[in-house]
């Protein structure tokens, strides 16, 4: 299995429109409910308030990344978001967030898919790959970043 | 040189190989050679082992989540560190590494 493989459409927007933070997180959580990857939306949120609560997961270059490892997700996935105004995110660059790569995980032990959101984390240190997401205009110019 | 790295985060999904790749890309960057061990919610993944350990000249620990058998590095300078740091500058680590070194 690759990155590519996991991708959902459902959860891939161009052109988003959020308020701010809190907004974003509730809007795209809702995104990866209706896309079924997470049975309980409440407890999904919770997850991610909580683990940004520990440290802010704007991880710089304009890129946020939040996460959680939940029972109440079905199904590994990922989000590709890209916002149409950035917004504060804490981040460790402090520069504002355009793009939110949201993560579930689920509290098993299901490694292939942790596997892949590993992968996904490890080519976001990567400048050319981030530029690349940053510059997809469709799902396609998506799709060929993965394959 | 040969410079070990360990990696752990909260959640252990996505910073603790971030903070790797970015060890990774900056002792290799700086011209030595690295091994960074992961110990994510996908287990302890790419393991130090002994042979490694008597062969390393250093070692970065970067860890938000309790570190697995720390006692290991016992022997070897070791640069204590956030993962998050890891992420952000890990070439500053590197340098401050070195430097401590000689």
């Amino acid at each position: 299995m690759n990155i590519g493989s996991m991708i959902d459409e459902r959860l891939i927007a161009f052109d988003f429109s959020v308020e701010d933070k809190a907004d974003a997180i509730k809007k795209i959580a809702h995104m990866v409910f209706e896309s079924e990857k997470v049975s309980d939306e409440k407890e999904y949120v919770e997850g991610l308030l909580e683990r940004e609560a520990e440290f802010e997961t704007g991880i710089g270059n304009g890129i946020a990344i939040p996460h959680c490892k939940r029972k109440c997700v079905k199904q590994a996935a990922f989000t590709l978001v890209h916002l149409n105004h950035p917004i504060e995110w804490g981040a460790m660059d402090g520069a504002p967030v355009n793009y939110v790569i949201m993560l579930a995980a689920p509290d098993g032990e299901d490694n292939v898919h942790i596997d892949i959101l590993a992968a996904l984390a490890r080519r976001l240190m990567d400048s050319e790959f981030r530029s690349s997401l940053l510059n997809a205009k469709s799902i396609d110019d998506i799709k060929k970043i993965f394959n | 040189m040969f410079i070990l790295g360990v990696t752990s985060c909260p959640v252990g999904i996505a910073h603790t190989f971030m903070g790797a790749e970015g060890l990774q890309r900056a002792i290799e960057a700086a011209g030595h050679e690295a091994k960074i061990e992961t110990q994510g919610a996908n287990g302890m993944q790419n393991v130090i082992t002994e042979d490694d350990i008597r062969r390393a000249d250093a070692c970065i620990l970067a860890c938000d989540a309790k570190v697995r058998n720390p006692e290991r590095f016992d022997d070897l300078p070791t640069l204590e560190c956030s993962v998050y740091e890891a992420c952000d500058e890990p070439e500053n680590l590197v340098k401050e590494l070195l430097e401590a070194i000689g």
